[in-house]
């Protein structure tokens, strides 16, 4: 993969006459996690979509891994993965088999020791033979987590990643992903309303508001910018002074 | 357009794991296979019973239960395909599906393997029921049979693409058209009577439907063992046509939810 793991370029995204996102332009480096910040409405969902091929940009282009996501959305897609706290899988089937399903569709070489792998990293071993309607609220959304991860993505796409799990699980999860991607470059795009969660794990800071980059910048930078106290002071603070 | 065309086995083969792990976990999947149509060829089959000996058919009164077998082959293949694309949408996995590398033409190639195996088990129970119960068997339809059945297949695909295509522009509102669309094509497809005993105007439009042809050949066959060639041919070319327009209605319909950003709440 190229040092540029995903580029967005004066991106502009126009439902109607309403636009959404106005010239969105950035980058992520490889390795990097970024988060995506912003209040309701600010445009991180569409973004998000958008990068994920779900919503075509009304103008602008999105690489990924050096491929154009418009033009060839499916090699550009190989790579990554997604999860988000609004999606689901077919819970009528067993954790194995949603699991073995998606390493088809990501082509994941060995999918017997992928699904192994990825159960050890999220304590899920337990659950593997069980059916997806059999479990919690926060189990199912640790297999969600475990579907972004099975095919080892190069690029990680998280929205409200950790939003129905428990503290406990929610660290766990946090950890994990540190790890991964301190162990394998591994780059993170994370949209999230806990800042604790954005604190701790991501790098750097897109701050989006009306659909444009506000603020571009690490946590403690933008904590220092504003004389806050912490990343949630910060985030009212901005959203207080683009209202 | 060769990015497009270019397919990947594995992700077809996860789509057909995906249709088979789910029809493992769905009793009452397992059992409409069966059900439908097997009410369908006993209600038939006691007419036919009922009308042996008493009045004449050309072909014999054995030519409804093929008629219903076959006409099970076309609704079948059309209600699977929609299906398929159904039951992700109502267990919203949808939105984890469209975010993979997965393609359209792979997912659709993945639901029609799918759909080709449930039509297949399904009119094989069909073929030996209507033999052991009302001695009528499918096979008498000779060298007719192969290619009526895959014309019927591919007209039956090419209604599922179009509803899929209704079901993913429209969401749930769509719905219904996977069990009704078939049936606005019955009455001029010429299942039970001959094209020659619709009213004037509706004959045009019966000969469009490479089903109606279908059902004349086998007819024709079935009386005195005619092979209607020409018609056969001509089915084969409209469904190659039908194929065309339902994958373009597809390929359109995917890239106006893409504009309109509705894939992400399917069912909407």
């Amino acid at each position: 993969m190229p040092a540029v793991a995903l580029e967005v370029s004066d991106v502009v995204k126009r439902f109607g006459d309403r636009t959404v996102i106005d010239g969105l332009s950035f980058s992520v480096p490889v390795g990097q996690v970024c988060a995506l910040l912003g209040p309701n409405g600010a445009g991180k969902t569409t973004t998000m979509h958008m990068l994920l091929g779900l919503t075509l940009p009304t103008r602008g282009t999105i690489t990924i891994g050096g491929r154009d996501l418009v033009h060839d959305r499916s090699r550009a897609l190989a790579r990554t993965n997604f999860t988000a706290s609004y999606v689901q899988l077919s819970w009528r089937l067993r954790v194995r088999e949603l699991l073995r399903v998606y390493c088809e569709l990501y082509e994941v070489d060995d999918p017997a020791a992928a699904i192994s792998d990825v159960a050890d990293l999220l304590d899920l071993k337990k659950h593997l033979d069980r059916p997806g309607s059999s479990l919690s609220t926060g189990q199912q959304t640790m297999v969600l987590v475990a579907k972004a991860l099975v095919n080892r993505p190069d690029l990680l796409f998280l929205d409200e990643p950790t939003a129905s799990l428990d503290p406990e699980r929610a660290v766990a999860v946090r950890r994990v992903l540190r790890q991964i991607c301190d162990e394998r470059a591994m780059t993170i795009l994370i949209t999230s309303h806990n800042m604790i969660e954005v604190e701790r794990l991501a790098d750097r800071i897109l701050f989006l508001v009306n659909g444009r980059i506000a603020q571009d910048a690490t946590a403690a930078e933008l904590v220092e910018r504003y004389g806050a106290d912490n990343l949630e002071d910060v985030y009212l603070k901005v959203a207080e002074a683009t209202r | 357009m060769t990015a497009v065309l270019e397919i990947r086995p594995r992700r077809v083969k996860g789509i057909l794991l995906n249709n088979l792990y789910t029809l493992r976990h769905s009793p009452i999947r397992i059992a409409e296979l069966f059900y439908w149509p097997f009410i369908e060829v006993v209600l038939w089959g006691f007419l036919s019973n009922y009308l042996r000996g008493r009045t004449q058919v050309p072909g014999g009164v054995g030519v409804f239960l093929g008629a219903v077998v076959l006409w099970d082959v076309l609704f079948r293949a059309q209600q699977e395909l929609a299906m398929t694309y159904m039951m992700n949408m109502w267990d919203r996995s949808i939105v984890n599906l469209f975010s993979s590398p997965l393609k359209q033409v792979e997912q659709v190639l993945g639901d029609v393997l799918f759909s080709l195996g449930r039509v297949l088990i399904g009119t094989t129970f069909l073929v030996i029921f209507t033999k052991v119960a009302f001695d009528f068997s499918l096979l008498d339809t000779g060298r007719v049979l192969l290619p009526a059945l895959l014309i019927l297949l591919g007209f039956g695909w090419a209604l599922g693409l179009a509803i899929r295509s209704a079901v993913m522009r429209f969401g749930s509102n769509a719905e219904v058209l996977a069990w009704s669309l078939a049936f606005l094509f019955q009455p001029v497809a010429a299942v039970y009577y001959p094209v020659s005993s619709l009213p004037g105007p509706l004959q045009p439009v019966a000969h469009a439907v490479p089903a109606s042809h279908v059902f004349e050949a086998i007819r024709a066959f079935l009386t005195d063992g005619t092979v209607l060639t020409g018609q056969l041919v001509q089915a084969a070319l409209l469904d190659v046509v039908y194929l065309a327009l339902g994958a373009w209605i597809l390929a359109r319909s995917y890239r106006a939810v893409r504009v309109k950003g509705l894939l992400s709440r399917p069912g909407y």
